[in-house]
């Protein structure tokens, strides 16, 4: 009977401990369908924040390098930010600003920038034409992280102390937003041969000098004096923390010890029962599937025209639990650079055309293929839906989960997978997007698949001088990649998510999905 | 005692090697080519294979490990591939905080689980006995990361008294020190905790049953001493055994925690690295952790003389 008692007590405890912590636990099973709701992040409200705060974000990777040529990931660019100002912003709806140049002007194939006066660099090195040139020759040079970025310029020019000028080969516009990546970010010359510069950067030009460095693990920025735009810099220190576990994060922040986050699905209901202020918008990302036309039978139109029609796109973005809206070209509609009439109606999901575009390729009884896809829980359950969505039709698709980097090299290096499913991340032009993707030699497109009238309108894309001009010679593209059915069929756009404090001001979330902090703000 | 010392130390250092080549061999057979992420944006074949060819990678395999080696002998592991990090400095750099936590859980998990197997194996088939038993059971099942997570709920989220994450150096702020590090090092001892209570219980209900202690009872000695001077040391060998053994997978156990807990240590270096691909960092790492697992062995070998002095002849 004692034995019993014991065994009862201790059955009983343990359920008990269970269910109470449960109760604060995640409640999302990722299944829920939930609307994506856009809302801005709290605004900075003037006179209201303290100017010695510290701002503490916490990420889910570190970064490479604190030079900007010797960066390896993209990522990396959200550490050089605040040390490093860029000759031009891109402000979190993806339109140009001025920054470092005030202002520019594009003529075809050059652009020519005036610079802001009396500013140098963190080691006093005068900010000037001479060295804006110097840091444009070192981040197209041979092995910088910028060269594919910035591989049409042919020439820099000195005109003056404050000008400068650039030609391209093929047309300048598409330079405006590279210059506000790190290809246009300020380095000091003087220190341009400093290998330390890769960790302890001392030749900044933006609103923060690092001050504190754990690789991989924490990033400590203070504020610089007299910077030339006063109104940008709103704390006295920064601190970027990194874990690469959604819990950890997510915790971080509940618990105080960083400001803010970002969200991924599951983490979305936590954080509103935790009282956190919760923003989202969309991205530029897409959850997208790359073909290899040079394997199976995706050289044919109609397979491929097919398989957007097999696949329910609103079922993948119920899998997102609403982060994911269906999508029919590379850019939501809502970007310059896209096609406002190609929504996600134009593939509806219609088996039976599916069916018929295989007869009509002569694959009555239909085909098999292997696609490859990130190893996360997130990706292999959308290619299990894409799987049964295509198994409806008569398409055999085989899924093998794999590391993010054996993807790369699987698909564009060795070319020997069939197809991969990945997150489709927006570069900072439409233009290397396209490339990598539609123009032969790119790198997502290993089968070398072209379109004449695609490979012609990129060229004017390139070339447009205006982000209108642009838009027009964009929407042209994306039409004819639709009438070409483009080996890339993205399935849904992304939208990003944080979580804050209520403390917390000014933070934006920026459609290129790049991470940048320039005026966040802590209320007193 | 020196001689069993040196004995066991000339058998490590042939293991250390050997261990060497293994970790070199399964970091190069890993898919996935670090050169293509070096490369840069969207690059080309041949920039991919003039990366392959600066870092050695089109190399003989033998001929990689030849270099590996005789520069790790020079204290050397090489730099970061990706940032370009010293590995040796990473190292010493992230140790203290691996340590800490380390100590901590193994110093939770040797007071308890000695305590509550002292307790128990004192009172064998009693209530306290088999409430322990069973508490033990439980103990050894359950995952650090869950009991972490249980923790973190407990004591940061819904009764904030304790930090969820992060690290406060011992230097800087002894107190913010013990409070960012006890529910992460209670979630590593928990486990070990019980095996060591189980292994104590039984090691104390059997020498509590030798003659010698019979003897010391009837010498008139008074419970307390019987217990710390005869039967305490005695049940110590095997308990010093489960010791070694949960200290080594509480080295592997960092892993999981210092992600949740998000404290830069040798876990959170090691598990960063093996995502980027950085083998030269993943290498030094895993050489780093198996000798100090190799140390270990050797210490609690080493201790096994102190505790029973027939092994030192042995």
């Amino acid at each position: 009977m004692r034995n019993k008692l014991t065994v009862a007590v201790v059955m009983a405890a343990c359920l008990a401990f269970a269910t109470a912590c449960s109760s604060g636990g995640s409640s999302s099973t990722g299944k829920s369908e939930r609307k994506a709701e856009t809302s801005a992040c709290p605004a900075y409200e003037k006179g209201t924040n303290d100017p010695s705060a510290t701002f503490t974000w916490i990420y889910s990777v570190g970064n490479t390098s604190f030079d900007p040529d010797k960066i390896t990931t993209n990522n990396s660019q959200m550490y050089l930010y605040p040390i490093y100002d860029s000759l031009v912003h891109i402000d979190a709806k993806g339109n140009p600003e001025p920054m470092l140049a005030k202002k520019w002007s594009i003529d075809g194939k050059s652009m020519t920038l005036e610079l802001i006066p009396n500013w140098k660099y963190h080691d006093g090195t005068p900010f000037d034409a001479a060295s804006v040139k110097a840091n444009l020759d070192r981040h197209r040079a041979a092995g910088s992280w910028n060269e594919q970025a910035l591989s049409d310029v042919t020439n820099v020019t000195v005109v003056d102390a404050d000008t400068v000028k650039i030609d391209t080969a093929n047309g300048a516009a598409p330079l405006v937003a590279v210059l506000a990546s790190s290809a246009g970010m300020m380095m000091s010359p003087s220190v341009f041969d400093d290998p330390n510069q890769a960790l302890t950067p001392t030749g900044g030009s933006g609103a923060f000098t690092l001050s504190g460095y754990t690789p991989g693990s924490k990033v400590e920025y203070t504020a610089v004096k007299n910077y030339w735009s006063p109104d940008d810099l709103r704390v006295a220190k920064m601190v970027y923390l990194v874990s690469g576990d959604d819990n950890a994060r997510l915790n971080s922040v509940i618990s105080g010890a960083a400001d803010t986050t970002f969200l991924r699905a599951s983490m979305y209901d936590p954080a509103k029962q935790a009282g956190l202020v919760v923003c989202e918008a969309p991205s530029l990302s897409s959850y997208q599937i790359a073909l290899n036309t040079e394997k199976s039978e995706f050289s044919k139109k109609e397979v491929r025209q097919a398989l957007n029609y097999a696949i329910d796109r609103k079922s993948l973005a119920a899998v997102t639990n609403g982060f994911c809206e269906p999508g029919g070209q590379m850019y939501p509609e809502s970007y310059f650079a896209s096609d406002p009439d190609l929504t996600a109606d134009k593939y509806p999901y219609d088996p039976q055309k599916a069916k018929d575009l295989l007869k009509k390729a002569g694959l009555t009884n239909g085909f098999e293929f292997t696609m490859e896809v990130i190893n996360l829980d997130l990706y292999q359950q959308l290619a299990e839906v894409i799987q049964a969505n295509l198994q409806e039709v008569g398409v055999k698709m085989n899924i093998v989960p794999v590391e993010i980097n054996k993807l790369a090299d699987d698909f564009s290096v060795s070319k020997t997978a069939d197809a991969q499913m990945s997150e489709q991340k927006a570069e900072s032009d439409p233009s290397i997007q396209i490339e990598s993707y539609y123009i032969k030699g790119g790198f997502n497109n290993p089968g070398n698949w072209s379109d004449p009238e695609i490979t012609k309108l990129n060229e004017e894309g390139k070339a447009g001088a205006t982000t209108d001009e642009r838009a027009k010679t964009y929407k042209k593209l994306y039409k004819a990649a639709y009438d070409a059915v483009v080996p890339d069929i993205v399935l849904c756009h992304l939208t990003t998510p944080f979580t804050m404090n209520k403390k917390v001001m000014g933070v934006e979330i920026f459609a290129d999905a790049t991470r940048q902090f320039r005026g966040v703000a802590i209320k007193k | 005692m020196l001689r069993l010392f040196g004995t066991r130390l000339a058998m490590t250092i042939p293991l250390l090697l050997v261990v060497s080549f293994l970790i070199y061999s399964l970091i190069v057979l890993v898919p996935g080519d670090p050169a293509v992420a070096l490369a840069g944006q969207n690059p080309t074949p041949d920039q991919i294979e003039a990366v392959r060819e600066k870092l050695g990678f089109n190399d003989p395999f033998l001929l990689q490990y030849w270099h590996w080696l005789t520069d790790a002998f020079h204290a050397d592991l090489g730099k970061s591939l990706f940032t370009g990090e010293d590995v040796w400095s990473s190292i010493l750099s992230r140790l203290p905080v691996t340590l800490s936590l380390t100590f901590l859980a193994l110093l939770l998990a040797a007071i308890l689980g000695v305590a509550l197997g002292l307790v128990a194996g004192l009172r064998p088939g009693s209530w306290i006995d088999r409430l322990a038993t069973v508490g033990a059971s439980v103990g050894v099942a359950l995952p650090y990361f869950w009991v972490g997570m249980i923790l973190v709920l407990l004591f940061a989220i819904n009764n904030p008294i304790l930090p969820a994450t992060s690290y406060v150096g011992l230097t800087d702020n002894p107190f913010e020190w013990f409070k960012h590090l006890i529910i992460p090092a209670l979630s590593l001892a928990i486990a070990p905790m019980a095996v060591i209570a189980r292994q104590t219980r039984a090691s104390v209900a059997t020498v509590m049953t030798e003659d010698y202690i019979r003897t010391a009872d009837a010498k008139g000695l008074t419970r307390k001493r019987v217990i710390a001077k005869h039967a305490l040391k005695n049940a110590a060998v095997p308990v010093v055994t489960v010791f070694g053994i949960e200290a080594n997978r509480l080295i592997g156990g960092t892993v999981v925690i210092e992600q949740l807990f998000v404290l830069p240590g040798l876990g959170q270096l090691a598990y960063q690295s093996v995502f980027a691909r950085d083998f030269p960092m993943v290498q030094g790492v895993l050489l780093f952790t198996a000798a100090l697992i190799l140390l270990i062995n050797l210490i609690v070998d080493v201790s096994y003389g102190y505790f029973n002095p027939r092994i030192r002849k042995a």
